[in-house]
């Protein structure tokens, strides 16, 4: 998963300048999902609420830095991570500012490996 | 704007189980997964999927910086997402207040799918701009 961090940095561009790095990230986009690298990919909304705590506490958010704010996400479908690297780096936002953060998604669920892990320390020993 | 009633829940706080026993954590486990299978199951869950630990995070103009790992700060890491449908940002909200780690610290970023670039809604809204600019002057 290549998570897109940043929602400000298009904000010192022009118009013209918006729509070529908007018309160069679709073209981008388009391109991975007809060769089959990726299979999902939207930006999100940039209203959104945060539900947190024991008493599911719903919160204005995310913006408290916009730097950090998700902006959107692609789910690729590659081979191993340095293929997931290799296509972030074309990431045509990079030049202003944009972070990729690019994910594994997990083959199984962290909790339960941690239990099995725990098991194996209990036979272990 | 939204119009396809998706949205990305992401749930972050990726170490809140290390505090947990075995007991627990298996608990937890269970809830979890009978909370998505029910959404998934109605149909309001499309989608989900935990994150690995490791990862890399990319930026700077020349392909550029490369950094291992998202973790700076474990509890703003994001442990895994999941895609629902709901026919508002409320309704999300409910679903999302159903999800059994938030007992043990987890927080879930709800946020609306949307239907267009940003990019392109904010260079069309500074073309009105400067049109309606143009007008008066």
């Amino acid at each position: 998963m290549l998570i897109f961090r940043g929602t400000d940095w298009y904000k010192g561009l022009s118009p013209e300048e918006m729509q070529q790095v908007g018309d160069k990230w679709m073209a981008w986009f388009k391109g991975l999902m007809a060769s089959g690298k990726a299979v999902a990919g939207n930006p999100l909304e940039r209203e959104g609420k945060i539900v947190s705590g024991k008493n599911r506490v719903v919160s204005d958010g995310p913006f408290a830095e916009s730097k950090e704010t998700i902006g959107g996400y692609f789910l690729l479908k590659v081979d191993t991570m340095d293929a997931a690297v290799a296509i972030a780096k074309d990431c045509p936002g990079l030049p202003y500012g944009i972070r990729v953060e690019v994910r594994e998604v997990a083959g199984e669920c962290p909790l339960v490996e941690r239990l099995r892990r725990e098991d194996q320390l209990v036979e272990q020993a | 704007m939204n119009t396809n009633n998706q949205y990305l829940l992401m749930f972050s706080g990726s170490e809140w189980y290390n505090r947990l026993s075995k007991a627990e954590i298996q608990h937890v486990v269970e809830q979890s997964k009978a909370w998505f299978e029910g959404l998934a199951a109605s149909g309001k869950a499309r989608g989900g999927q935990a994150l690995a630990r490791t990862g890399a995070t990319i930026s700077g103009k020349n392909g550029r910086v490369i950094s291992d790992g998202p973790f700076a700060e474990s509890k703003e890491a994001i442990g895994g997402y999941m895609l629902i449908e709901a026919a508002s940002l409320d309704e999300a909200i409910a679903t999302a207040k159903g999800c059994p780690a938030l007992l043990h610290g987890t927080n879930i970023e709800v946020r609306p799918l949307s239907d267009e670039c940003p990019l392109e809604a904010r260079a069309r809204q500074l073309g009105c701009e400067t049109q309606l600019t143009e007008a008066i002057a």
